[in-house]
């Protein structure tokens, strides 16, 4: 019975109480049908209509956006990948920060004040490296829903955005799956109906630059090896058609070595997420019932070896929580949504392992283990037929060590639906006991997690967000704007440097500034949906400024994204083939200068100005792609599609960092700019899906 | 309608060009640079400099930093002597102040002021007691058999925790230079501590830098016995030089220094001497 059947047996009286329509993309249309008449009436409760949609993303009432990570992977990918989080930096103020930067910045938030999640779990490092593309495959979670200020109060304990991908709702009629061939790595998502009311989806990925590029990455005193590898399988079982069940477990792990001659240094670094979880979604009548158990951990291990020295600086984090939220619509004016969680942390922050150089570290990691309970509720009003009205709290509770705080994070958001558009006004607070801190400033999974404690206090947001958006022309186009504010307190910023470790008095919180900040700023996005021609362009304006403990002043926000404009363009030229381009440009990240050189030591050195008071040059660039797709049915039907990329095509040298050194064929001091790889990066793939 | 989107337009390219300049360096009036010693049992040494700014040019001629009609001025507490300019190709930049009139006694103060067209800096440093070398030794490293790994074992002097480790190989200029990864700190308490040495890794080597000593090799080891303050300038200046280019890890930023007014840094130390020459 498909979707559409369903929903006209259930207009004519057939009785679906309780029925769960499990749609089949993510991409749904969603359509409410209430029926009043005076006599004899019956009301008809809410369903959801599914049709393919061939939008790649959706704008929710909230300005909440919802990508298809899969069909958008059919257009541009980096060396071969189809990246599901990637997608989501074409979106307005939301950045990278660098082409190297693992993370997402939203609205000038801290990378760590983004939550990703998969199936609900959150992942606390979903890169491969140099956040090239993430961990996350696309077809295996490709529903992808971005929500960067607007949140209901199940919001998680984070004070900034929400990515959630998740697998398609819906059971599979047959085996299919996809296979992906690229450059640097292969990967396979296979979907099964095991049974009537079980499902599987598997995939893997593993890379092989190793053994196909190793030449390439050996230079002439460095050398580069890296490999990668991830698993997902997820299992639904529905063993009645009010139930579902849902496990998941996610596996990667990347290793990364870098052997620099030039400065007789092996940098080896090796990460990974393991996580598991099983939910229990209940249907009722009136609402819904989900509750879920999950382990997510994550461990890095980054090893810096010199001659007759070794210092290895190991970090790990682990979360077990349950949770669980209801849902119900009470009548046609009121519905309430409450729901509890409760998490166990337990991390080791980075801690240093020195061996040679005179030192012998005994010392072993210190684990730090922190509780967290909470309850929410938030309940719903409807006024007339255009305006939503919420009001909720989230009551958290956090200890650790002693360190013990009740926070109380209330929320007030207003919806009005007219016919010149949708506009939603939130005035939240948000909380978040853990801080991710450490050497990067782009990110790089050796920046650890540490839980607040006495001295380095749980991070407060208040923010203030309003988004407007409307369709016009049938739906054709698509406009929408977010204006936010946030204040922000207890924002944490690394402060040590590496050989500081060595010091036999290093501690690691006190080389954590502690402060407070803001972000603001404007997004705009103007998107066309239909014809032969789809794309959109964004612009963002943000403002990010932090000031730690009278030391710093007020200053810049490492994430600062002053002006971006991000342009995205697909023709599909026949049913085969289809072209597409995007152009980024951003105002340089933000940089501390550098006031002047000096020479001692037959070195040149450098005094820098103030922290984060310059910007890098303007970061611009285009990328073009194509994709051949064709069927072939001779044993089975099968979709094929071939995709080309280019990376920044015009080969713009995007710099990354700026120095200086000494020249001595020239006796000259002389500026270096260290720029981006992605100087002019072909890609090309080949996905079958069946 | 067309003309206000061209303005539009132009208005908001104008305005991402403006946003989109390059102020990654930022220009600062010019300061003075020391690099200045007084050896236990030795005479002083001067290397004055200047700082250049950075967006000058896309490069600047050593020439720019060079001081060469500073005044420099010691004091023992006791006596003041002005110290004479000369060219020294030993040393780089190729230009240094010195005295013969002056020598370094542990336990005195020396005070240094520097001044030049404007600009003054000044320092204080109280020199320590030399530790003793009890042994320096050299390895092969692993399978090359021309390469050696250098290791010396010193007795500490009880009570001085601070120390760094300069090396001057007959291959190199003729001055010494800070060890790479030069600077250690000990327990205080006087005991016995062997730490690896390293060749010098500085910007004007020709080619790739190796921590190891080549056979044949003569290699004199300098272990000085520093101030807190010296000891903070060189571990900041070790954090740089090794880790400055690595993209995974941030280096110190600005060097702690005990110089008043300027950059760089001025040691009155205790020093110790080993030759070795590696077979």
């Amino acid at each position: 019975m498909d979707a559409i059947s369903l929903f006209f047996r259930y207009l004519s009286g057939v009785p679906l109480k309780g029925m769960s329509l499990l749609s089949a993309f993510a991409g749904a249309m969603t359509m409410q049908a209430r029926a009043v008449a005076p006599v004899d009436s019956v009301e008809l409760g809410e369903i959801e209509v599914v049709a393919t949609s061939l939008r790649t993303t959706r704008l929710g009432d909230d300005g909440s956006l919802t990508v298809d990570a899969a069909v958008a992977g059919r257009t541009l990918r980096s060396l071969g990948e189809a990246d599901a989080i990637g997608y989501l930096k074409l979106l307005p103020g939301v950045t990278a920060g660098s082409d190297y930067g693992s993370g997402l910045s939203v609205q000038g938030g801290d990378y760590s004040h983004t939550l990703f999640r998969i199936n609900g779990i959150p992942l606390f490092f979903p890169y491969h490296f140099g956040g090239i593309f993430s961990v996350v495959t696309p077809f295996h979670y490709p529903v992808v829903k971005l929500e960067k200020a607007i949140h209901d109060r199940s919001m998680p304990s984070r004070v900034g955005a929400l990515v959630d991908m998740s697998v398609r709702k819906g059971k599979y009629e047959r085996v299919c799956g996809t296979l992906n061939v690229g450059v640097i790595s292969s990967g396979i998502s296979v979907g099964v109906p095991v049974s009537r009311n079980f499902d599987i989806t598997a995939s893997a990925r593993i890379s092989y630059i190793n053994d196909l590029y190793g030449s390439l990455l050996r230079g002439k005193s460095s050398e580069i090896r890296y490999n990668l590898s991830d698993v997902s399988v997820t299992g639904v079982w529905t063993p009645t058609s009010y139930d579902k069940v849902t496990a998941d477990f996610f596996l990667n792990s990347d290793h990364l070595k870098v052997i620099d001659d030039a400065y007789v240094l092996d940098t080896e670094m090796k990460w990974g997420n393991i996580a598991g979880a099983v939910k229990w979604e209940h249907a009722m009548p009136g609402g819904s019932m989900q509750n879920s158990v999950y382990y997510s951990g994550f461990t890095n291990r980054l090893s810096l070896d010199m001659p007759q020295m070794g210092l290895h600086l190991p970090s790990e984090i682990g979360q077990l929580s349950v949770s669980g939220v209801v849902d119900l619509t009470l009548d046609s004016l009121w519905r309430v949504k409450a729901g509890y969680a409760v998490a166990l942390n337990r991390v080791i922050p980075q801690w240093t392992d020195v061996s040679g150089y005179n030192m012998t570290s005994d010392s072993r990691p210190v684990k730090e283990h922190g509780e967290e309970a909470a309850l929410f509720g938030e309940v719903y009003r409807k006024l007339g037929s255009c305006v939503l009205l919420s009001a909720g709290v989230r009551l958290t509770g956090y200890h650790q060590a002693l360190y013990r705080r009740i926070f109380a994070d209330p929320s007030v958001t207003a919806s009005l639906s007219r016919r010149w558009g949708q506009i939603t006004l939130q005035l939240a607070s948000y909380t978040q006991t853990l801080h991710q801190v450490g050497f990067s400033e782009i990110g790089m999974s050796s920046n650890f997690w540490i839980g607040s404690t006495v001295g380095l206090p749980a991070q407060r947001a208040l923010s203030a967000a309003v988004n407007y958006n409307k369709s016009f022309c049938g739906g054709g186009y698509t406009f929408s704007t977010d204006i936010y504010y946030k204040r922000l307190r207890g924002c944490a910023e690394y402060d040590g440097y590496l050989l500081g470790l060595l010091d036999d008095g290093y501690v690691t919180r006190d080389n954590i500034l502690t402060g407070k900040g803001y972000n603001c700023g404007i997004d705009v996005m103007l998107t066309k949906n239909t014809g032969k021609l789809t794309g959109s362009a964004a612009y963002a304006y943000g403002i990010a400024r932090r000031r730690f403990d009278n030391i710093t002043g007020w200053v810049t926000a490492s994430t600062e994204l002053r002006h971006s404009v991000n342009l995205f363009a697909r023709y599909m030229v026949d049913t085969h083939w289809s072209v597409s381009a995007v152009f980024a440009y951003a105002t340089g990240r933000p940089v501390t200068p550098i006031k002047a050189l000096y020479v001692v030591g037959e070195n040149v050195l450098m005094d820098y100005g103030k922290r984060n008071s310059g910007n890098l040059p303007a970061y611009h660039r285009l990328d073009l792609s194509a994709t051949y797709s064709f069927r072939s049915d001779k044993w089975l039907p099968l979709r094929h599609f071939v995709n080309v990329s280019l990376l920044n095509a015009y080969g713009h040298r995007n710099v990354d960092m700026v120095t200086y050194s000494y020249n001595v064929d020239d006796n000259m001091f002389c500026r270096k700019e260290v720029t981006s790889l992605y100087r002019f990066m072909p890609s090309i793939s080949y996905t079958v899906e069946f | 309608m067309k003309k206000i989107l061209l303005y539009l337009f132009g208005a908001i390219v104008s305005g991402l060009v403006i946003a989109g300049c390059d102020t990654s360096t930022e220009v600062s009036s010019p300061s003075l640079v020391v690099e200045g010693w007084i050896d236990s049992d030795g005479f002083p040494v001067v290397i004055l400099t200047k700082t250049i700014a950075p967006d000058v040019s896309q490069a600047t001629p050593v020439s720019d930093c060079l001081v060469r009609w500073g005044k420099v001025t010691i004091s023992d507490g006791e006596r003041e002597v002005v110290m004479t300019g000369t060219t020294d190709e030993n040393y780089f930049p190729p230009y240094i102040y010195r005295t013969f009139d002056m020598r370094g006694k542990p336990g005195k103060t020396y005070h240094i002021t520097a001044t030049y067209g404007g600009m003054s800096v000044e320092s204080s440093c109280t020199m320590p007691e030399k530790a003793r070398i009890i042994a320096v030794d050299a390895a092969p490293v692993d399978g090359s058999g021309l390469q050696y790994e250098m290791s010396m074992t010193f007795l500490p002097v009880r009570g001085e925790r601070y120390y760094h480790i300069i090396t001057r190989c007959n291959r190199g200029r003729g001055g010494f230079l800070p060890s790479f990864m030069g600077t250690v700190k000990t327990d205080g308490s006087g005991d016995e501590v062997k730490v690896p040495v390293f060749a010098p890794k500085t910007d004007t080597a020709d080619g790739v830098f190796s921590p190891y000593f080549k056979s044949g090799d003569v290699v004199e080891v300098a272990l000085c016995t520093i101030t807190p303050e010296v000891y903070d300038f060189w571990f900041d200046y070790d954090d740089v030089v090794a880790f400055g280019g690595n993209q995974f890890v941030s280096s110190a930023g600005n060097l702690r220094s005990n110089v008043t007014g300027g950059y760089g840094v001025w040691s009155a130390q205790g020093v110790s001497r080993y030759t070795l020459l590696i077979p």
